[in-house]
């Protein structure tokens, strides 16, 4: 008798096991590759998204990686940055690498294209998307763009200037990080008239970044502002200058008000910021993944997308100093996001 | 003096319960009787049932065993304490006489709350027998235990809190109330570990209790550890470990080694260190791995010169003590902290760092080791004379062995479970943690652990430890006090940023210097605590820095400085410095070993990426 029991007590052991196994295995898998860490305002919003979908979808198995090319991006950071990331893809097999940033997908995502076993879906992606590998021949890859929102941005910048008889000047200052260099390119081809754009500025320190908006008092009537985030001091001293202290010394010193594409600009002291929903950056590649994980659809059926959503947010002690009111729409639609800063 | 007092004084101030705890001898005490003897009575004589235990309060008595006298004892009966059936020998008085007697009933429930009761009432009828001296040891009087460190120690885990809070209540990088409590907590704790005023987890338990009582942070975050993946994963190894230690699959290992070759000293000496680094990724304590190879130490050494053997015993220590211990750190799971410096990894480098990869990484620094080890040893411990042990006496040990027992077939199969697991983890993709608490449930399943040995023989107070220090460390980063010990530290970020050669320098003789007055597990702790945050803040790869940490701290060159040194040398009786002028240089030389191995491992880890 106690035999029997034995015997069914390893029935019972190795049936569960293969059990677990067998579902582990066939469990569906989705990698979600961050270009930058969880520290920055811009990933927590796509992490939003992300779960806005991912919550209700209990049958796959969700990883993430971050990558932190944010704060360490020396080319041999970025070398292990990139090592770390596709040993996690090796490691997790993904059903799907949900790449985010352009970081993610150059140093990690563009190596899969067409990989039979691997579909990518890629997001906050602001230039062209073809140096990845993902053009006509790549069959296993869509996502969302993100380009820049300069029609409603020239839109809302109208409405703030009123009627002073001239169209408003504009400038765009940023640092030579990869996401700024694509949004200064934009800024540069996009059609701004009738306003006056007088040029797009890349610094390569503080130091640069501080002579050139000084030399931009009086030229123009909104400085423009994307990344900031990796400008080194300049004076011999080691690490970025902390963004909010670029922004503090900018509102200081420059007469024109500072105007963010991107959202969290104004987190950091911009006066105005609009720019592409950091939520829709994550719902929308989601929802892809899901699709594609289901079997509902395919590569084919799911186009690469647009940006279409965007978000305003404001800084009221800015705004203060500049005594300007925005409509009240806009104020109505930052606070109702979160996207009012005191 | 009442009759109760009197009865007091005779079982607290008696030898035989020397050690016993005041609350075994209370219940005890209602049932003791006294009788009185007239002389020439005859308490007992031999053969009579042993159900008494008898303790002389006045008088004199004869005691003789088989007609021959055996003294004028002032306990008797200790037959009735070691469970035999009856008394060996008789006993009469010889003047007026006053007992007192204690039930063997409840002598038995004594034994069992303090089992030194059984050795020396042994040690007494034994000696009583043979006519000696009966060697009870004198009762000492309760001094209190204090000392001048526990009295500094206790008071500076009281004030270097206050000045903690005093000092840094201006400092604008402590944006918050509750993370100056966390470093005023955390220092206290520390003074608790560094003047080793108690169990290392009992500060611990202070440490959650002050978090939560303060609102740190919510319960939740502070008792995350508990339900870690490093939590699951060193219970179930913990559990394996325990099963494979109980079977005896080690010795036999040993044994099976030994015997596979014609018998020199340097075979013998190669087999220790290897059992021991074998045993090294299956057992995680280096003490249970040192109690397996220990064993079979006095046999290798045979009889005869003195000389010798202690020169012998020297080679010996070493490589049981190498073999055991150096390789801690190239395993996961080889030793309990490695658990929590896993834990203290960011979840993503968790996934990476499971098992396979964890070995992967630490390989070369091993290799390296490895071969400096047997590079050095085989010019210092040079052996030229013949083994003592035969060959006919390892087969007879392996007979009486017998076949596998189920126990080791359990041992054996979990091993290669596990083995298994990690090798087809690209196919079931279940991680680590989970592979090794399906392992635990098995062996629990099946009975090879047993529930009371689930209890007893698992470390649940080094659990409690890596529950309570990793749910520290994620209240550290939820009130920023990493990001604020980071900025402190910007001048090792500087080192291990850009000067990886002279950051291990330094690593190394600051952890040389501490390790003198800490132990490993303290020292690796606050170490790990320091660096590994200040290393993610930093860019560096936080793995790199914790595997330095433990690789570097698990050094000694005198046994007090790590206790399986000192647990060998109490197993062996050899080991000490003094017995062997080589056994201390040679063990400063392995720590540079380990400071070249690190150097030499550099090239490595830049290919894996993680420098």
């Amino acid at each position: 008798m106690r035999k029997l029991v034995l015997a069914a007590m390893a029935l019972f052991f190795l049936v569960t096991g293969v059990f677990v196994v067998w579902e582990n295995y066939h469990k569906p898998r989705l990698l979600v590759l961050h270009s930058y860490g969880t520290d920055y305002v811009w990933t927590q919003g796509i992490n939003e998204g992300l779960k806005r979908v991912l919550g209700k979808n209990q049958w796959l198995t969700v990883r993430y990686h971050y990558m932190h090319t944010n704060r360490f991006h020396s080319q041999d950071e970025l070398r292990r940055a990139s090592l770390a990331a596709r040993r996690a893809v090796e490691q997790f097999r993904p059903d799907v690498l949900l790449a985010i940033d352009d970081h993610a997908q150059d140093l990690v995502a563009r190596f899969y294209v067409n990989d039979p076993h691997m579909k990518i879906v890629f997001a906050g992606v602001n230039g062209e998307i073809t140096p990845y590998g993902y053009d006509d021949k790549a069959k296993n890859v869509t996502g969302i763009m993100e380009h820049k929102q300069f029609k409603p941005l020239q839109e809302m910048l109208t409405s703030l200037w009123g009627n002073q008889g001239r169209p408003p000047r504009l400038a765009h200052l940023s640092d030579c990080s990869m996401a700024a260099t694509t949004d200064t390119a934009e800024a540069d081809k996009f059609d701004w008239a009738p306003q006056v754009y007088v040029g797009g500025f890349k610094v390569a320190d503080f130091a640069a970044w501080k002579k050139k908006a000084l030399e931009l008092n009086g030229q123009i009537d909104f400085l423009l502002v994307s990344g900031y985030r990796q400008l080194p001091y300049g004076d011999g001293k080691k690490g970025y200058v902390p963004p909010d202290e670029v922004m503090a010394w900018t509102l200081a010193n420059v007469e024109a008000p500072v105007v963010g594409l991107n959202a969290f600009n104004s987190q950091d002291g911009a006066m105005i910021s609009l720019g592409v929903s950091p939520y829709e950056q994550g719902q929308i590649p989601a929802q892809m993944a899901i699709d594609l994980l289901s079997g509902n659809k395919t590569i084919g059926d799911l186009p690469i997308r647009p940006a279409s959503q965007y978000v305003i947010s404001m800084s009221q002690q800015a705004l203060a100093r500049y005594r300007i009111k925005p409509p009240q729409v806009f104020e109505a639609f930052a606070r109702a996001t979160n996207n009012y800063f005191k | 003096m009442t009759d109760h007092a009197a009865r007091q004084k005779a079982l607290t101030s008696h030898p035989l319960f020397s050690g016993c705890r005041s609350l075994d001898l209370a219940r005890l005490l209602p049932h003791v009787r006294e009788v009185h003897l007239e002389p020439a009575a005859v308490l007992f004589k031999n053969g009579d049932p042993a159900e008494t235990l008898y303790l002389l309060a006045d008088g004199s008595l004869r005691y003789s065993i088989r007609g021959l006298e055996a003294g004028h004892p002032s306990v008797l009966g200790e037959e009735s304490v070691l469970g035999l059936n009856g008394y060996l020998g008789e006993a009469m008085a010889i003047e007026d006489c006053r007992l007192w007697t204690i039930p063997r009933r409840q002598l038995a429930t004594l034994v069992k709350e303090c089992p030194g009761v059984r050795d020396r009432a042994t040690a007494s009828l034994a000696a009583r027998i043979n006519g000696e001296p009966i060697p009870l040891p004198p009762v000492v009087a309760d001094q209190g235990g204090g000392s001048w460190r526990e009295l500094i120690g206790w008071l500076l885990s009281t004030l270097v809190p206050l000045l903690v809070l005093y000092g840094l209540r201006h400092d604008p990088l402590l944006t918050s109330q509750h993370s100056r409590y966390y470093l005023a907590i955390l220092s206290s704790v520390a003074v608790m570990w560094v003047f080793r005023l108690l169990p290392d987890f009992i500060p611990v338990l202070f440490a959650l209790l002050a978090l939560i009582i303060f609102g740190v942070a919510s319960p939740d975050t502070i008792l995350s550890g508990f339900g870690s993946d490093s939590f699951f994963m060193a219970l179930s190894v913990l559990g394996l470990g325990t099963v494979i230690r109980a079977s005896g699959l080690g010795f036999r290992l040993l044994l099976l080694m030994i015997g596979a070759r014609p018998h020199s000293r340097w075979w013998h000496n190669f087999c220790v260190f290897m059992v021991g680094l074998i045993l090294t990724p299956i057992i995680p304590t280096a003490n249970g791995r040192i109690s397996i190879v220990s064993t079979f130490v006095p046999e290798l050494l045979g009889e005869g010169n003195k000389e010798r053997r202690l020169r012998e015993a020297g080679r010996l220590t070493i490589s049981s003590l190498t073999g055991a211990s150096a390789f801690s750190a190239i395993f996961l799971s080889s030793k309990s902290i490695n658990f929590l410096m896993f834990g203290y990894l960011p979840e993503q480098e968790q996934l990476r760092f499971q098992w396979t990869y964890w070995l992967v990484a630490a390989s070369v620094a091993g290799l390296a080791l490895l071969l400096l080890y047997f590079a050095l040893w085989s010019v210092v411990f040079r052996a030229r004379n013949p083994a003592p042990l035969s060959r006919a006496t390892i087969r007879s040990q392996l007979s009486t062995l017998g076949p596998l027992t189920p126990s080791e077939l359990a041992a054996l199969g979990g091993i290669l479970v596990f083995a298994g697991s990690l090798a087809t983890s690209a196919i079931h993709r279940i991680e680590v943690p989970w592979i090794a608490l399906s392992i635990l449930f098995g062996l629990l399943m099946f009975g090879f652990l047993q529930d009371k040995d689930f209890r007893r023989d698992i470390d649940w107070a080094f659990l409690f430890y890596l529950g309570g220090l990793t749910g520290m460390v994620t209240t550290m980063k939820e009130v920023g006090v990493d990001q604020w010990l980071a900025v402190h530290c910007t001048w090792l970020n500087q080192y291990m940023l850009h000067d990886m050669h002279l950051f291990i320098a330094l690593l190394a003789g600051v952890l040389f210097l501490v390790r003198l007055v800490l132990p490993i597990n303290a020292a690796s702790v606050i170490f790990l605590t320091l660096l590994m945050p200040t290393a993610v803040a930093g860019g560096v790869n936080p793995w790199l820095i914790g595997f330095m940490v433990l690789f570097l701290s698990e050094s000694f060159f005198l046994p007090y400085q790590a206790s399986y040194y000192l647990q060998y040398c109490s197993l062996t009786g050899y080991g000490y410095p003094e017995q062997d002028k080589r056994l201390v240089p040679f063990n400063l030389a392995i720590t540079v070993m380990k400071v070249a191995a690190l150097y030499l491992s550099l090239p490595w880890w830049h290919y894996l990426g993680l420098l």
